[in-house]
């Protein structure tokens, strides 16, 4: 790539500078493309912004990486319909407008000076605001207005292109910068607009070029780390509106139509009627059609109609917001069950299964893995029958499953079986391991009855140790314990007495047949911390090569460790 | 009539080369986005490459659908080679747009006739119904024949999956469920059965044991047979020679059919999975 002075004032450019400038500004915005995408935290998967920027203007630098154009307009035209045919979302199709309306206002000029900047940059800002059907402000097009506002300022006073490019980048950099201000999503979310800081990215990677510096480093420059960017979470309530807003119009969809006299004041205005989000740009041969609507047949059948269609993307925006969430790995499916508005609403499943356990973990365990009611309770505080009953009776199904998990609930489980009105039916689980493996067995598409067998076949395949402490001093199965020993159980009998609680988990290992086993899962009770339950499934790997070990929090209170073989 | 019939299918079918070859079908090949970097993924005997990408980089994997110009330019090639009627058989339009891009490319050709089906299929559920239809066409069959063929095998074809990890599945943004269905707060290698264009979840388990019992139990309520092949995305070769050797007795042949699936499918089920395609028998 060419290198300018730098140093010296520049009075014009020509179409050779131009595809220099486009270049730097690619190269410019790859570099920043990560930084950029990172701004786009409104959970409206829409696509990446600063990707979607650098593939619209990787398609403009196609048009023109082998042409050799001296006439800066008809350079420009050449941009704006490479950056028109690879537009890719909102922030794409707008950086292709401004393009389009950059070179329309160059008017096939030879060359470009100073005082050809406000008009090209005024076209520039208009051709972007009318490819939106409704313009918002806090985007990209405030920071394009502003920048086209600075250049009419600039020229008044200076004649040098780099001194008003200068100053563009900087009236640019402080309209990103108040874009929080007027748009109360950004504020909210403390973000600046995306879009606006890839049009800043752009207009700098242009200057870059005409100082002679560099676009290749990898280095951040000073203009783009100013903006102390914060990166967090959208709020919880900002997230339920987007639910909200995207049911409404569930489909993004994406196309373009190639055509003769194709009448794009007409096609913005069909298209407009029919969703929302509507972006419809172009000339009369080629138009970009971007909509989101609730069925996208319509839109599609109206392009075909208008003229022929080419890369048709349609995109499920509810699935898209799904796999959002569920990305969102610090937050827990259990807890967007209990805000409720977030979960999308789901029918009640057929049968409803309703765990005991004690813990915060162990309850999360079980919800995540579907089950709808949890009742607190676990080997040292039974819940009664009236508890087992309520959660029988809040759960939206007919018929009900019940894990007691614990042989001193089956009794109060069955009984809460018979006394409720619903088909209930318990399968005697008696550990939480067992319960966990019964609700993994369970399927809603099977009977009650079916169900019952299947998950109890399932409960009885994995093995369950348990570690406490001694309550008192007792002689069993040849083991003699003093109160306050660590000790350990299989399958519910005493194995086990040991100096420490780790010393337990070892000899219980050592007591089972491991041959068919694969995975051992530790679940980390009530004082004890995942440092030290990781540094024992560490050790206990290092004696069990073959063998998988899951670390998982339980919150079980009296029992340390509670582990499942299978 | 030998020739005038030609088959084209998609880079999602995962039909072996030698198979390709043999029939002479076309695949439209699909690309495959890591993440800067572009591959265009038809038919290839390795997939290697892929897996081992995936298994040691953050990377994840998108795919994009053709352009329909591709698929018009596949077409011309089969009516440049004598092809009066070609047969379009792509993948589920519920979880991707090629059907839909090959129907609108269909519209444009001249000099053919495309007749393109949705089969309701993905990997080898596709190449299944395809090798059915080019065996049809080897002895003949006539156009109508073959229509119904593709009605009954497309209804009869399942495509078992069991996914080491959930997390290509729900990352993938492709199944409306997945995120409901597979976060949980413990590892599940979940089991998927797609059918008829639907992806449902049909077990979840914790180890590979109790993962290839379920699937082989699953295959059994399903038999007899009239396809059966072994799926698997760089798995353990002992858990594929296990799963094979288990399914041998359901197999309408000596043994099943082994494929290694590839990148498009194979992005979405994650490595470590394996499964079967089977297409369950009938009168046809």
């Amino acid at each position: 790539m060419g290198e300018r002075g730098g140093s010296e004032s520049v009075y014009s450019l020509d179409g050779h500078d131009l595809k220099f400038m486009v270049a730097a500004a690619l190269s410019w915005l790859r570099q920043h493309q990560a930084e950029i995408n990172a701004l786009n935290v409104f959970p409206v998967p829409d696509g990446d912004t600063g990707t979607n920027m650098m593939l619209t203007m990787t398609s403009a630098w196609s048009e023109i990486a082998d042409v050799e154009e001296e006439n800066v307009g008809r350079l420009a035209s050449k941009v704006a319909h490479g950056a028109l045919m690879g537009a890719r979302g909102n922030s794409g199709v707008i950086l292709s407008q401004i393009l389009r309306g950059f070179a329309r206002g160059l008017d096939s000029k030879g060359y470009m000076s100073a005082a050809d900047m406000p008009v090209a940059l005024n076209e520039a800002r208009d051709t972007a605001y009318k490819g939106v059907v409704k313009p918002v402000e806090g985007t990209i097009l405030t920071v394009m207005r502003e920048v086209a506002e600075e250049s009419a300022l600039a020229v008044q006073e200076t004649e040098d292109l780099q001194c008003v490019f200068e100053r563009l980048v900087q009236r640019a950099k402080s309209a990103v910068a108040r874009t929080p201000q007027l748009l109360p999503v950004l504020r909210q979310a403390g973000v600046v607009d995306s879009g606006g800081q890839g049009l800043f990215v752009v207009l700098e990677g242009m200057l870059r070029y005409m100082k002679g510096l560099s676009v290749e480093e990898i280095e951040r420059p000073t203009a783009s780390a100013t903006l102390a960017i914060q990166v967090h979470e959208a709020p919880h309530d900002l997230m339920t509106e987007a639910l909200h807003f995207d049911s409404n119009y569930p489909y993004d969809v994406q196309f373009i139509v190639a055509g003769h006299a194709l009448d794009v004041a007409g096609m913005r205005a069909t298209i407009e009627a029919m969703g929302d989000s509507a972006l419809v740009v172009g000339d009369p041969q080629t138009v970009k059609v971007h909509v989101h609507v609730l069925d996208p047949g319509i839109p599609i059948s109206y392009g075909a109609k208008c003229g022929s269609l080419r890369d048709v993307v349609v995109e499920d925006m509810q699935t898209q917001y799904e796999a959002y969430i569920a990305g969102r790995e610090a937050v827990p499916a259990s807890t967007f069950a209990h805000a409720g508005v977030l979960m999308p609403v789901e029918e009640p499943p057929n049968i409803a299964v309703v765990a005991v356990a004690a813990g915060d973990g162990l309850q999360k365990v079980f919800r995540s893995l579907g089950a709808t009611g949890i009742v607190e309770g676990g080997q040292t505080m039974n819940p009664s029958t009236a508890q087992i009953l309520a959660a029988i009776d809040q759960s939206l199904s007919d018929s009900v499953i019940i894990l007691p998990n614990n042989k001193n609930i089956l009794l109060a489980a069955q009984q809460a079986a018979e006394v409720s009105q619903k088909h209930v039916a318990v399968v005697p689980t008696r550990s939480i391991p067992q319960g966990v493996s019964a609700l993994l067995a369970l399927d809603q598409q099977a009977t009650l009855d079916g169900n019952v067998a299947a998950m109890l076949r399932a409960a009885k395949e994995v093995i369950t140790g348990e570690v406490t402490w001694a309550t008192r001093d007792v002689a069993l199965n040849g083991i003699d314990v003093r109160e306050g020993d660590a000790i350990g159980l299989l399958d519910g009998d005493l194995v086990v007495d040991a100096e420490s609680f780790g010393e337990v988990v070892d000899w219980l290992l050592a007591e089972v047949e491991l041959e068919d086993c694969e995975l051992v899962t530790l679940y980390y009770g009530e004082g004890m911390d995942a440092a030290q339950a990781e540094a024992l499934a560490e050790r206990l790997s290092e004696i069990y090569p073959d063998l998988e070990f899951e670390v998982v929090e339980g919150g079980q209170p009296h029992y340390p460790y509670i582990i499942s073989i299978e | 009539m030998g020739g005038h019939i030609r088959i084209v299918t998609d880079g999602v079918a995962d039909i072996p080369p030698h198979l390709i070859e043999q029939f002479k079908i076309k695949v439209v090949p699909i690309y495959l986005l890591m993440g800067q970097t572009s591959h265009l993924v038809g038919v290839s005997a390795n997939y290697g490459w892929f897996y081992r990408q995936l298994l040691t980089s953050d990377v994840m994997p998108k795919t994009a659908a053709p352009a329909p110009a591709e698929f018009l330019q596949a077409y011309q090639a089969l009516v440049a080679e004598g092809a009066r009627d070609i047969i379009g058989l792509f993948a589920s339009a519920n979880v991707s747009s090629l059907y839909s891009h090959a129907m609108l490319a269909a519209q444009q050709l001249t000099g053919a006739t495309v007749h393109v089906f949705d089969t309701g299929q993905v990997s080898m559920g596709i190449g299944w119904v395809a090798l059915m239809v080019a065996e049809a066409v080897a002895r003949d069959a006539s156009l109508d024949e073959i229509k119904a063929l593709i009605m009954q095998s497309c209804a009869r074809a399942t495509v078992l999956g069991m996914l080491d990890s959930p997390e290509y599945l729900r990352r993938s943004g492709r199944v409306s469920w997945a995120a409901a269905k597979l976060v949980s707060l413990l590892q599940i290698k979940p089991m998927i059965a797609f059918a008829a264009g639907e992806a449902q979840l049909i077990g979840r388990v914790r180890t590979h044991q109790r993962a290839l019992q379920h699937m082989v139990d699953t295959v059994m309520t399903m038999a007899p047979l009239q396809k059966l092949a072994v799926l698997h995305a760089h798995a353990d070769p002992a858990v594929i020679t296990r799963l094979s050797e288990a399914l041998a007795p359901y197999a309408p042949d000596p043994s099943p059919l082994l494929v290694e699936v590839g990148p498009i499918f194979g992005a979405h089920v994650g490595p470590g999975a394996v499964g079967v395609a089977l297409v369950r028998a009938g009168d046809l």
